[in-house]
């Protein structure tokens, strides 16, 4: 299990990614996390709404509402051009990241 | 599912209803009844379904942090939740404006009982002097009676400031712990300021008539000693005092809710450096007039030679003045 402090600085990484495929909305994108991570990761909903918020405030994704089958108005969730950049940037310092952190992970 | 709802509105009871988080509440809402539904659909029971949903919920502080607002209730908030990762710094106690404003009250007031002990201090110092030295010349009263009238006076006012000063301690003690550090949400502190400087004005009044006041008094004891001789130091010398008591409270009273702001937000610790000057004098004041008086009596009593040893007080007056104004001159840059 993934202590929510640690993987915290890395949700925005995630949802950026996922919305580049397509649009989506809360629940579906949370689903997808956990298929990804094949159930590793299980992220809370205030963590996945606070990202949400702080990605619409920055200009990474933008809001807009949807209809559903069973009539329920979801609000779904894009990413915007400012958002790929973001995203691309983030993945360069993951690989920094990986590269740096690496080198005091023992070997086994 | 009326059970989450109502677990959803608990949760953000303590929030306001701002258009951000009604959305938001309604986004949490549909997405926790759609999760509900599919746990049914996988199997679950309606308890398990409820239970694994309120547990996969969160805390709510996390997405306060996120959002533009200040939370109704006093929570501990820990460093907002950061997207570049850093551990969270240390949990600050955050302020609620109720809490920050009752502080400046009390301060407030505290401050006037403060200034009012020591003016009572001073009062009944100069109610002393004069039942020793003025009263045997209006009436013909034993000499004995009036010194104890006159110390039974001053016993009473220190009795009186004393209680004033532990009450103004106890008015405070429920706001001891803001003396620490904390967090101060934005809006309360732009309030905060204005407050501050909406004082200002008329803080600066009371130190300019305080220093004036300091330095009069000791002119008025000098040009009633030369006009009415040895006499009039019995009256002069109690007004020179209770002239003195009256700038003290000045000096203390003002700026007291400066002081309660600058306290909150910890700058250049709460003794900031333009409190100074004015603790300072009124520090100085309580001890430098029960000092004169105590060497005008030792110098009186020991040489017998009151004609002379009057003296001492304008000399003390005026020394003091300059000091006041000095202090005020250097201190207040």
């Amino acid at each position: 299990m993934i202590s929510s402090d640690a993987i915290r600085g890395y949700t925005d990484i995630m949802l950026l990614f996922l919305l580049l495929e397509k649009a989506s909305y809360g629940y579906e994108l949370s689903k997808e996390i956990r298929a990804l991570t094949l159930e590793q990761y299980n992220i809370k909903e205030t963590t996945l709404y606070s990202a949400f918020t702080r990605l619409e405030k920055n200009g990474y994704i933008t809001s807009f509402p949807g209809t559903e089958t069973q009539g329920k108005k979801r609000i779904y969730y894009k990413i915007t051009p400012t958002g790929k950049e973001h995203y691309e940037k983030k993945c360069e310092e993951w690989k920094l990241i990986k590269k740096v952190v690496g080198k005091f992970i023992a070997k086994k | 599912m009326e059970t989450l709802l109502s677990y959803l509105e608990n949760t953000f009871k303590a929030l306001p209803e701002t258009a951000e988080v009604v959305k938001i509440k309604a986004e949490l809402a549909s997405h926790m009844e759609e999760k509900y539904h599919e746990l049914l659909g996988e199997g679950k029971s309606v308890n398990e379904a409820i239970g694994i949903v309120i547990t996969d919920f969160g805390n709510i502080d996390e997405l306060i942090a996120e959002l533009d607002i200040i939370p109704k209730r006093e929570s501990i908030l820990s460093e907002k939740a950061v997207n570049p990762v850093e551990k969270p710094a240390k949990k600050l106690y955050t302020v609620t404006e109720k809490r920050a404003f009752d502080l400046i009250d009390t301060m407030s007031t505290n401050s006037r009982y403060i200034g009012l002990g020591v003016f009572l201090i001073l009062l009944g110092t100069a109610a002393l002097i004069f039942s020793l030295k003025y009263v045997n010349y209006i009436f013909t009263v034993n000499e004995d009676i009036l010194k104890f009238l006159g110390l039974n006076i001053l016993l009473i006012c220190i009795a009186v400031a004393v209680g004033f000063f532990i009450y103004s301690g106890s008015k405070f003690a429920p706001y001891a712990d803001l003396e620490d550090e904390v967090n101060i949400p934005e809006q309360l502190a732009q309030k905060l300021r204005l407050r501050q400087s909406e004082e200002q004005s008329g803080k600066n009044i009371k130190i300019i008539i305080g220093v004036m006041l300091c330095i009069i008094a000791p002119l008025l004891l000098i040009s009633g000693a030369y006009i009415g001789g040895e006499k009039s130091v019995g009256i002069g010398l109690p007004l020179m005092l209770i002239v003195i008591g009256i700038a003290v409270y000045l000096f203390i009273t003002a700026g007291s809710i400066s002081q309660a702001v600058e306290m909150l937000f910890r700058t250049t610790s709460y003794e900031s450096e333009k409190k100074k000057s004015e603790k300072v004098i009124g520090a100085v004041a309580v001890i430098w007039w029960p000092l004169t008086l105590l060497l005008f009596f030792g110098w009186s009593f020991t040489t017998n030679n009151w004609g002379n040893s009057w003296i001492i007080w304008p000399v003390a007056g005026i020394g003091f003045g300059a000091f006041s104004a000095l202090t005020s001159i250097i201190m207040d840059e």
